[in-house]
């Protein structure tokens, strides 16, 4: 019985022993790299707000304390709130946490448009959000007299559909990608969109986040809290 | 010894002939660029996690061996991570979640297991180089095939010396890609075709060798015979 604790106790301390030299190492690392990483992201978030601000000027950046939202910027013209910028987090094929989203956002909640800044996303199928086209087919969605974001790729044919009835632009080629979505996922099914691809992953992630995002302009700093 | 190094790069390159790591390699062979930081993560990872292995084998216990070996790969890939995020952001950001992903990679863990915890450090240096080089001329052929065919172009690094921007347009090529080459299809299509030539490459070598052999026992064998034989083909 000695024996084998004694065994047991060794094991565990070699086990330890390389975990804490690992841990070490890793932390003095982490103390050269850092400040260039922090550097680096906030160059990306710069450039990214640059892109965002289609009129006005943003104020100061206001962290928060939210599920999704992080922080935000207040874009400002004639000492007026024109829209406001997000940045929002939310869950990807990487885990929770590792969707890193800016959007900026109507007082009423309309989505202007988005950016995907860092992600954890599979190159070549949820990679591709970063492209900024992908974010086109959440735009001009979330306000009060607009449908709202979809968050799953069943909302979206569905809306596109809608889209068509209605006579709105874009009528044949969204059509075309509705009835294409149909016929590679097959037909749509309540409660079955889960964990086919990194692609409707990150789909459904980008749609949420973006979802919460305009739910929290509306009610926390929009038209609703005036 | 030298067979130590040269082993990974043909006769057992890790993505032909042992057919580890296909995952990631077939996924960021889009571009050459990713497949030269790729290659170079796997490099490191590989040499340092081989290196630490075959230093701490005597001390790592047997029941433990597998955990002791993921703690040292896992904490070689963080320190690529770190150093790709806070160095090279846009080859961090291209390759994504699969620079993680180097953890679970066979190639490393394989040789650690089946090399490293056997063998001497210098042994698995080169054991270690010898391989992530093949592993990483492997990604660089399916990587220059399919950028080249799929979208007509060559992208490298930019050098801001001589106005570089990182990429090569291959006229012709660009304006008449094969899309599919870029897709995902693109990359097993490549990969089948690539495993083929190298599995009649390794037949034919196999082949030669064992005419070669053949040759020298008939001749250690009986000198006096072969002559006869020959004298007699002569007469005939």
């Amino acid at each position: 019985m000695k024996k084998l604790l004694k065994t047991i106790l060794i094991t565990g301390l070699k086990l330890f022993s390389i975990c804490a030299v690992s841990a070490v190492v890793l932390g003095m690392l982490n103390f050269l790299t850092e400040p260039k990483i922090k550097a680096n992201r906030i160059k990306q978030e710069n450039l990214a707000l640059a892109e965002l601000t289609s009129k006005g000027k943003p104020g100061e950046k206001k962290a928060v304390k939210d599920e999704t939202v992080d922080s935000y910027y207040e874009i400002m013209e004639d000492d007026q709130p024109v829209s406001y910028i997000l940045n929002l987090n939310g869950s990807g094929y990487g885990g929770p946490g590792t969707l890193k989203i800016m959007a900026n956002y109507t007082p009423d909640g309309g989505l202007l448009s988005a950016r995907l800044l860092d992600n954890k996303e599979t190159p070549g199928l949820g990679k591709k959000a970063e492209n900024p086209a992908y974010m086109n087919k959440f735009l001009n969605r979330g306000g009060t007299d607009q449908p709202p974001i979809p968050t799953t790729l069943e909302e979206l044919t569905r809306q596109m559909k809608q889209d068509t009835t209605r006579g709105t632009t874009q009528e044949k080629s969204s059509l075309q990608f509705a009835n294409f979505f149909e016929w590679f996922f097959g037909k749509p099914k309540e409660g079955n969109q889960d964990s086919v691809t990194g692609a409707t992953i990150t789909f459904k992630g980008v749609g949420s986040v973006l979802a919460a995002g305009s739910t929290y302009v509306k009610s926390r700093l929009g038209v609703n809290n005036d | 010894m030298i067979k130590e190094f040269t082993k990974g790069i043909i006769k057992e390159n890790p993505l032909f002939i042992i057919v580890l790591g296909l995952c990631p390699a077939l996924a960021v062979s889009t571009e050459v660029i990713n497949a030269i930081g790729m290659g170079a993560g796997v490099i490191f990872v590989l040499l340092g996690s081989n290196i630490c292995v075959s230093l701490l084998k005597n001390f790592i216990p047997e029941k433990v061996r597998i955990p002791c070996y993921i703690v040292i790969i896992a904490s070689f890939v963080t320190i690529v991570e770190m150093v790709m995020e806070a160095y090279t952001p846009d080859l961090y950001k291209n390759l994504g979640i699969f620079v993680s992903l180097i953890v679970v990679n066979c190639v490393i863990l394989g040789r650690a297991e089946a090399f490293a915890s056997k063998n001497s450090v210098g042994r698995s240096i080169l054991d270690a180089l010898g391989m992530g080089i093949g592993f990483t001329l492997g990604l660089l052929l399916i990587a220059i095939i399919r950028e080249v065919l799929g979208s007509g172009t060559i992208t490298l690094f930019p050098i801001k010396a001589i106005k570089f921007n990182g990429k090569l347009t291959l006229g012709w090529l660009n304006k008449n890609s094969l899309k599919v080459f870029a897709f995902a299809s693109g990359a097993l299509l490549v990969m089948g075709y690539l495993k083929a030539f190298f599995n009649w490459m390794e037949q034919r070598l196999t082949r030669i060798k064992q005419q070669e052999l053949e040759n020298e026992e008939l001749e250690k064998k009986e000198p006096g015979e072969k002559k006869s034989k020959d004298n007699m083909e002569k007469v005939s």
